[in-house]
């Protein structure tokens, strides 16, 4: 079926009432600038040319830095520089769009974010270490969030917006290591995975709103933290080892994704517009709840389905493709871990396997039933 | 207005319609209407099409490491016999499918490649039973020429990519082990992709690849002008050109920063002549013959690099010493700081114009 243009889907849009007669018009300098803007690689080429430029036009303003504010705050000197670097980086980005700035202000507010984390760290040890051994990297990390969390509501760049929320979510998952709360990890995920399933299929509610403009870095930052989440999942440390387990009690996971993925099939049976059959509605959840006993052990086979069928209802491409790759992924590391026997890795893949081959033969005869009817 | 009618007509894709919805900030019955009447919303027969699709593909890759994760658990407890047969008849199973359904569709070609996979994994079996202390750049050689049939009558990039992989890797190997075997054997002791990527900064090694990758750009650019369907598929001519201007650019920071290379020093000269003469030729044919833009911004970074590395090395050398004041470290980093920058402003520019330019001829082709 060909794909309709913009101008007969909004002019029917516009004869149902539902968008004004000028609705073209704002749209002129946003395909203009995308037509004019340049192929994806020579903008990386640009990125990375900036990045190195930064570093020694950052080396400049460190010395510089370290010239005016030695003498008076020496301790503080970095963490003054660092402040420094993200408000100027902020302010410029703010005012200039171009290529190359964009990407020098990104190299700069980057590297504010890392003096950062040493200049707390500098001040923690010298006036702090009394109070126990983690203050000094609990309060790095929870100033690297509350920072981060400000510069994606006032940096005017999707990219700093989606780098800092990975940051922020690897900084929890440490947080979580460093007081020995693994268990914790497991609540992120269902909170992450909740969080995907609503942005995904609310995502009409928020271009009215102001917070349109970080809904797109937002969503796909969960997406990508949830998953790289999940791949410690993989990671298996030898029991004789003085610490606990990296991702303890794997079942928490598929059973807290179990109960996403339920939901999901439910607004999404529900939620067509075509009525669907109430026996295939029944089937589906029950499908997806013999999926997730067979995933008993592998909750990253849950997370993929999960983010596959958001993908493809949400009909984008790139999110269906990133949960593909994800299963790749995460069968390889599967394979390969040692957690779990090969014999008993071998059951849950060809339980799995041979239960949705079933599901496969019994759409395929849903739909010859439905062919010859 | 012009840009009305040129593009007003794009697509309404999935992408574009969120664009617009994001730039009209359209109420959330809107966004969904406008996805309805677009296509994009799923129905129900497209859901039963795609969980189809994905229950197959994914049901069998399950399987198919369920498979593989069983007869690992039982490896040892193979038979030999068992071990040579099972990749010889994955082989017979990719090739009986080939020829049932034919040469042209995708899983034909996935078929053919997997095969040419396999036939690796057979001769690796083979030897692992008979160890006979051969070289293994005979194994990579052998297999290369195996499967050279199939990737003639195949007419896939993926196969001809395979059997390069394939020769690079016995150019390495040769090299290496037979011409210049490392005089202390604990450089293995990194393991061999850690050995490998050692050998990579041999500049003789270095050359040899490059004049390998580059002579197989050659090829497929000369006969792609032909116009064979198959051939004008462009990553592959990419890569092997990016991974032939990955060694001699290598060979020249080497030379560069070091001074001296390994085996093949008293040709180290000829690093410098094929960098230059081979990014010149290139830049030429990707602007005037082949439109490529990725591969003239390619061979652009390069020469960005190499300037800059050139810059940093004349600076640093022109000192007499390293205990400079902090106003003598800011000048430096400042000046290098900007040449950067001045060099990826002259690049975007000149790809910009080198696009205009061929804007304009597409839209009045010179009729001789």
């Amino acid at each position: 079926m060909p794909i309709p243009t913009l101008d007969s889907v909004f002019a029917q849009l516009q004869h149902e009432g539902l968008v004004a007669a000028n609705w073209s018009e704002p749209l002129a300098a946003e395909f203009c600038s995308e037509a004019e803007s340049s192929a994806w690689y020579i903008r990386g080429f640009i990125a990375l040319g900036a990045w190195f430029a930064s570093l020694f036009l950052l080396g400049f303003i460190a010395l510089l830095g370290w010239l005016i504010f030695h003498d008076s705050f020496e301790r503080s000197a970095l963490l003054l520089f660092s402040i420094v670097c993200l408000v100027s980086a902020t302010l410029v980005r703010r005012q200039h769009a171009q290529e190359f700035l964009v990407q020098c202000c990104l190299a700069v507010c980057l590297a504010g974010e890392a003096l950062l984390a040493v200049g707390i760290a500098l001040l923690s040890d010298h006036y702090l270490h009394s109070y126990g051994s983690h203050t000094a990297e609990t309060q790095i990390l929870v100033s690297l969030i509350l920072s981060q969390a400000l510069l994606v509501a006032v940096y005017p760049d999707n990219t700093l917006r989606f780098l800092a929320c990975i940051a922020m979510i690897a900084e929890a998952v440490i947080l979580f290591y460093i007081y020995d709360a693994a268990l914790f990890i497991h609540g992120l995920i269902l909170v992450l995975a909740m969080g995907f399933v609503h942005l995904v299929l609310s995502e009409g509610r928020y271009y009215t709103t102001p917070f349109a403009k970080v809904y797109v870095p937002i969503h796909y930052a969960v997406l990508i933290g949830m998953l790289a989440t999940m791949l410690l999942s993989t990671v298996y440390v030898l029991p004789e080892l003085p610490h606990t387990a990296i991702f303890p009690r794997p079942w928490l996971s598929t059973l807290a994704l179990g109960g996403v993925l339920l939901y999901t099939v439910v607004r999404l049976t529900h939620g067509t517009t075509t009525p669907v059959r109430d026996t295939i509605k029944i089937v589906c959840l029950i499908g997806a709840a013999a999926f997730i006993g067979l995933s008993w052990k592998a909750p990253g086979l849950v997370l993929s389905l999960l983010v596959i069928l958001l993908g493809f209802q949400s009909a984008n491409r790139l999110i269906t493709g990133i949960a593909i790759a994800f299963f790749s992924i995460f069968l390889t590391t599967f394979f390969y871990g040692i957690e779990v026997s090969l014999l008993h890795k071998s059951y849950t893949l060809l339980g799995s396997g041979a239960l949705l081959l079933v599901g496969w033969y019994l759409l395929r005869v849903q739909q010859r039933e439905a062919g010859h009817a | 207005m012009v840009w009305d009618m040129a593009l007003i007509n794009i697509p309404a894709s999935a992408q574009h319609l969120r664009t617009v919805a994001r730039v009209l900030s359209l109420p959330a019955a809107s966004f969904s209407r406008v996805l309805q009447i677009a296509g994009v919303t799923p129905r129900p027969s497209d859901w039963q099409q795609f969980l189809q699709r994905l229950f197959l593909f994914s049901g069998v890759a399950l399987l198919l490491v369920g498979v593989l994760a069983f007869f690992a658990f039982n490896w040892a407890q193979l038979p030999y016999y068992a071990k040579l047969a099972l990749p010889q008849i994955l082989m017979l199973a990719c090739v009986m499918l080939v020829g049932l359904r034919g040469l042209e569709s995708a899983g034909s070609k996935a078929a053919l490649l997997a095969a040419s996979v396999f036939v690796g994994a057979a001769l690796a079996m083979y030897g692992q039973t008979y160890q006979t202390g051969a070289d293994p750049y005979g194994l990579f050689v052998a297999w290369a020429l195996l499967i050279l049939p199939w990737a003639l009558i195949g007419r896939s990039a993926g196969l001809w990519l395979l059997v390069m992989v394939l020769l690079d890797l016995s150019l390495i190997l040769y090299w290496a082990q037979v011409l210049h075997p490392p005089r202390w054997q604990g450089w293995r002791s990194g393991g061999p992709l850690q050995w490998i990527l050692q050998r990579l900064f041999d500049i003789g090694l270095a050359q040899w690849l490059f004049i390998l990758n580059a002579l197989s750009v050659l090829a497929w650019e000369a006969l792609a002008l032909r116009g064979p369907d198959w051939l004008q598929s462009r990553y592959l001519p990419r890569l092997l050109g990016f991974v032939a201007l990955i060694m001699v650019m290598a060979n020249v920071l080497s030379l560069l920063f070091d001074g001296h290379g390994d085996n093949g020093a008293r040709f180290s000269v000829l690093s410098p002549v094929l960098y230059i003469s081979g990014t010149v030729a290139g830049f030429w044919f990707y602007q005037t013959r082949r439109r490529d833009m990725f591969m003239l911004a390619v061979i652009l970074f390069s020469w960005i690099i190499i300037l800059s590395s050139l810059l940093v090395k004349t600076v640093f050398s022109s000192i007499d010493n390293l205990h400079w004041d902090i106003g003598g470290w800011m000048l430096v980093l400042l000046f290098i700081g900007g040449a950067i920058i001045g060099q990826i402003y002259t690049m975007s520019r000149w790809l910009r114009a080198i696009r205009q330019q061929w804007r304009n001829s597409d839209a009045h082709p010179n009729p001789g």
